[in-house]
């Protein structure tokens, strides 16, 4: 089990058991499946640009390749910044205490790009952020489930529910003035998923 | 990306204006220092030396093949770079499909069960420019909703002109007043949920809006999720 991820709110502890939340444990999915003419399920493969190599399941990898060619080891590979010099790596935040001064601003976790959800089973809970919490306030931590060259931001919450844990990345929206006019720009989008049982 | 989006405010009155996804800064990129490195995809296998066709030829006891002939490597093939390529649709015996296949879509219950299978329900999308996304005039305070729904991604909307910005900074400001968001959707009442492509995931959206001096910020919350817990309290 992972370990738990630990806050440290005006100087006492708290810990929370997680577990992940999405979208199928709430609502289910859909999904859909490709049959052949004898309604079997078809197998998907890929097909080289050139028509020259049908890639079946199996067939490709990935990696790093120096010039030349030559093959990088994952355990030579580090994170870079923006002038190639490397990073530190950052150890994982679970188990750790991490320190929060005061509560945050709903804004905050409202500009945050959210790459996942927990559910939180208080283990030990301060009395004084159990009735912050309690009270609609919202926590926010450093936060990374494994060591990374980057560390997300985790926002703790209460609602009637129960705790939960919002992490992302926060992004930072630049104000819009009567001068600075937009313009549509044409980019390829991504591609969306099929599922939605909400309501 | 940023493309057009009509939507009407509280007086039903409709403009168009831009929108654009909030996107944080992307992650750092891997590499060795000091040293020039590319990402690739490439064929590490072909389809003669998977563990199928391994066995077919073989057996399934083919370690001692391994060994001595080594069956799995292809000279001619491995490493070969991949760049882009297309799905292409198999048959259940392996063979290339030259018709479309059927579509069927199951429907999954969040224990993982089958509920259903059917023929696919196509969806169409209701953003775009023809028909305006409408303001519901369903409010929730702004510190109630990021309790209740996980915002899985941000629009920000930007004006086009003069009118546009008249446009979206009231409605930023009012929204920033109050404290609220705002409930828009499509439909006659704004109350379904916004389908941006054909057959793509539905969300509920909120607009909330900030104001700093004569500078405005709109957002449009987009929400696949409630913050609740399974019915089956499986959490692993």
């Amino acid at each position: 089990m992972a370990k738990p991820i630990v806050i440290s709110y005006k100087g006492k502890e708290s810990s929370f058991d997680h577990g992940k939340l999405d979208r199928a444990k709430l609502y289910g999915k859909k999904k859909r499946i490709a049959l052949d003419s004898n309604d079997v399920a078809c197998i998907k493969a890929s097909l080289v640009e050139d028509g020259s190599v049908l890639i079946r399941s199996g067939m490709t990898a990935q990696g790093y390749f120096k010039e030349g060619g030559a093959w990088v080891p994952n355990k030579e590979l580090v994170g870079l910044d923006d002038e190639g010099k490397p990073l530190e790596l950052l150890d994982s935040t679970l188990g750790a205490a991490q320190t929060v001064d005061a509560p945050a601003l709903a804004n905050e976790l409202l500009d945050l790009e959210v790459t996942s959800v927990y559910i939180l089973e208080p283990k030990e809970i301060d009395p004084r952020l159990e009735k912050e919490l309690g009270d609609g306030e919202i926590m926010k931590i450093p936060f990374n489930y494994r060591s990374d060259y980057r560390l997300e931001t985790g926002f703790l919450l209460k609602n009637k529910e129960g705790y939960f844990c919002i992490v992302g990345v926060p992004t930072h929206p630049e104000w819009c003035e009567l001068n600075k006019v937009a313009v549509e720009v044409f980019e390829e989008e991504d591609s969306d998923d099929l599922d939605f049982d909400m309501f | 990306m940023s493309r057009k989006i009509h939507l009407t405010n509280a007086a039903r009155r409709d403009a168009t204006v831009i929108m654009g996804f909030l996107k944080p800064e992307l992650p750092p990129k891997m590499g060795v220092p000091g040293k020039p490195v590319s990402f690739r995809r490439y064929l590490a296998s072909a389809d003669e030396n998977l563990h199928d066709s391994l066995v077919n030829k073989h057996g399934e006891d083919y370690a001692e093949v391994l060994i001595k002939e080594d069956p799995e490597i292809d000279l001619e093939s491995i490493g070969k770079t991949i760049s882009s390529t297309s799905t292409v649709f198999l048959t259940s015996k392996g063979d290339v499909m030259y018709a479309a296949p059927k579509i069927k879509e199951v429907i999954i219950n969040p224990d993982g069960s089958e509920r259903e299978q059917r023929e696919p329900v196509e969806v169409e999308a209701n953003v775009h420019e023809e028909f305006p996304i409408i303001w519901s005039g369903k409010k929730m305070p702004l510190t109630e909703a990021i309790k209740k729904f996980v915002f899985r991604k941000t629009i920000q909307l930007n004006h086009v002109d003069g009118l546009t910005y008249d446009f979206l900074y009231n409605m930023a400001k009012e929204l920033s007043e109050a404290g609220n968001m705002m409930l828009v959707g499509g439909g006659e009442k704004g109350l379904d949920p916004l389908i941006f492509q054909a057959n793509g995931k539905p969300y509920r959206a909120f607009l909330a809006g900030r104001i700093k001096g004569e500078s405005y910020q709109l957002f449009l919350h987009l929400s696949d999720m409630e913050l609740k817990i399974p019915e089956a309290k499986d959490r692993k």
